[in-house]
């Protein structure tokens, strides 16, 4: 007849703790070997082409106060335009560049010229 | 991918583009030195041995010539009768007499004076005899031909027409340029007219896509005799250096030996004459450099316009 052997109460609440920690890091670990193949499968994706343009920051349609209509049913009090910004002109990166460049004038297949 | 050929014959620089990577065209255009030394074997007035020096001398009796020399001499009557004899191959005296007596690249230097001014028929009592039919040529007594400007025509389109079975194709002879189609990027090909005063510059930059470009003038082929600077475009009526307003005259034609001739035209007749005549003339576009330094094409040259180079080009009046 098997003896029975007595096991303390802490030990099995350490017991119970010990495997669910090793439950939830073994978990961690694989989902985290999981996201690391699929970033490395991203990576070779080409970007650029991939993806839709990213939205300009200048805007379309330039607003005016002439062209802001108020909304006249928002309240019975009299509507006051909002004063719209003027639109920054972004700084030219130096001088010459704010000048028209030339025109690149490509090079001819030949040339004609009295009689070389 | 172009191929591209580059050497001198018919005193000119020759350069022709094939845009062809095909090794049949490669093999074609290492043929054309050779076409081109043909050429001048039969047309050089400044070989002794050559069919011309010997049709030359064959004053008074009738002389059988090769099929070339037979196509060249029709070109030439043709150019004749539409030009009202101002282009003629009847000026070998003249240009003698006023120096130009052998190869230009030993004419550089100034040319001890000398010779005797000719006494000048008229044009029309300056002609030839030409059976094509039978291959024959009889020259009078008192006329000799230069074909210099024919002939340098003649054989870039016909090398051109050549070389145009294998691939799109640029011939360049001196100026003179034929061109066979668009590229085969379906592209126009790109031409610079040179400045005469700077060949470093072009003064204007054209596109074409089919047939011929050139350009005449006072500018390069010239000496000095008697103290006076003379050229190479002979006015027929005065066995001298055409005396006009016009400096370089560059003109597109279906083909480039009608631009060769019509460029001639515009030099020799001056700005009212050539461009009058020019005007009357099917498909012909045309850019004029005065002597004054004026710039004047017509409006059909702006068709062909790449771009105008800080250039003031006006219409005539």
């Amino acid at each position: 007849m098997k003896k029975k052997i007595f096991v303390p109460g802490a030990t099995k609440v350490l017991l119970a703790l010990t495997s669910l920690a090793g439950t939830v890091g073994l978990w961690n670990v694989i989902s985290n070997q999981s996201l690391a193949a699929a970033q490395k499968a991203n990576e070779t994706v080409d970007l650029p082409s991939s993806l839709a343009p990213l939205p300009t920051v200048i805007p379309l349609v330039q607003v005016t106060p002439q062209n802001v209509v108020p909304d006249q049913s928002a309240s019975g009090a009299a509507a006051t335009l909002r004063k719209v910004a003027p639109q920054p002109v972004n700084p030219a990166p130096n001088a010459s560049a704010a000048v028209q460049a030339p025109a690149i004038i490509p090079n001819p297949v030949t040339t004609t010229g009295s009689s070389k | 991918m172009i191929q591209t050929k580059d050497f001198r014959s018919m005193g000119s620089r020759i350069f022709l583009v094939l845009d062809s990577s095909d090794p049949q065209a490669f093999e074609a255009i290492q043929q054309v030195p050779g076409w081109f030394r043909r050429a001048e074997a039969i047309f050089s007035r400044f070989d002794p041995e050559s069919e011309l020096s010997r049709l030359n001398h064959s004053q008074g009796s009738l002389f059988h010539a090769s099929p070339e020399m037979i196509e060249v001499l029709l070109l030439a009557k043709e150019v004749r009768e539409h030009t009202d004899g101002l282009i003629t191959p009847t000026v070998l005296d003249a240009l003698i007499n006023n120096g130009y007596d052998t190869d230009f690249s030993s004419l550089k230097y100034l040319h001890p004076s000398g010779g005797s001014r000719i006494q000048l028929l008229p044009p029309d009592a300056l002609d030839f005899e030409l059976d094509a039919t039978a291959g024959t040529v009889l020259l009078p007594k008192d006329v000799k031909l230069d074909l210099g400007g024919f002939a340098k025509g003649w054989t870039t389109h016909q090398v051109m027409t050549r070389l145009s079975a294998l691939a799109p194709v640029l011939v360049n002879a001196g100026g003179d340029i034929a061109v066979s189609g668009p590229r085969s990027d379906g592209d126009s090909w790109l031409i610079g007219v040179e400045n005469p005063l700077d060949a470093r510059e072009n003064v204007a930059m054209v596109n074409l896509v089919e047939g011929g470009i050139a350009t005449s003038g006072k500018d390069y082929r010239r000496w000095m005799k008697d103290g006076k600077v003379q050229h190479h475009l002979i006015n027929p009526w005065t066995g001298l250096p055409a005396v006009s307003d016009v400096f370089s005259a560059t003109v597109i034609a279906p083909d480039v030996m009608t631009a060769e001739a019509a460029a001639k035209v515009a030099v020799i007749g001056g700005s009212k004459a050539g461009c009058d005549w020019m005007e009357s003339q099917d498909d012909l576009a045309w850019l004029l450099q005065l002597e004054n330094g004026q710039i004047i094409s017509s409006l059909s040259f702006d068709h062909y316009l790449w771009k105008s180079l800080e250039i003031n080009i006006q219409q005539p009046n």
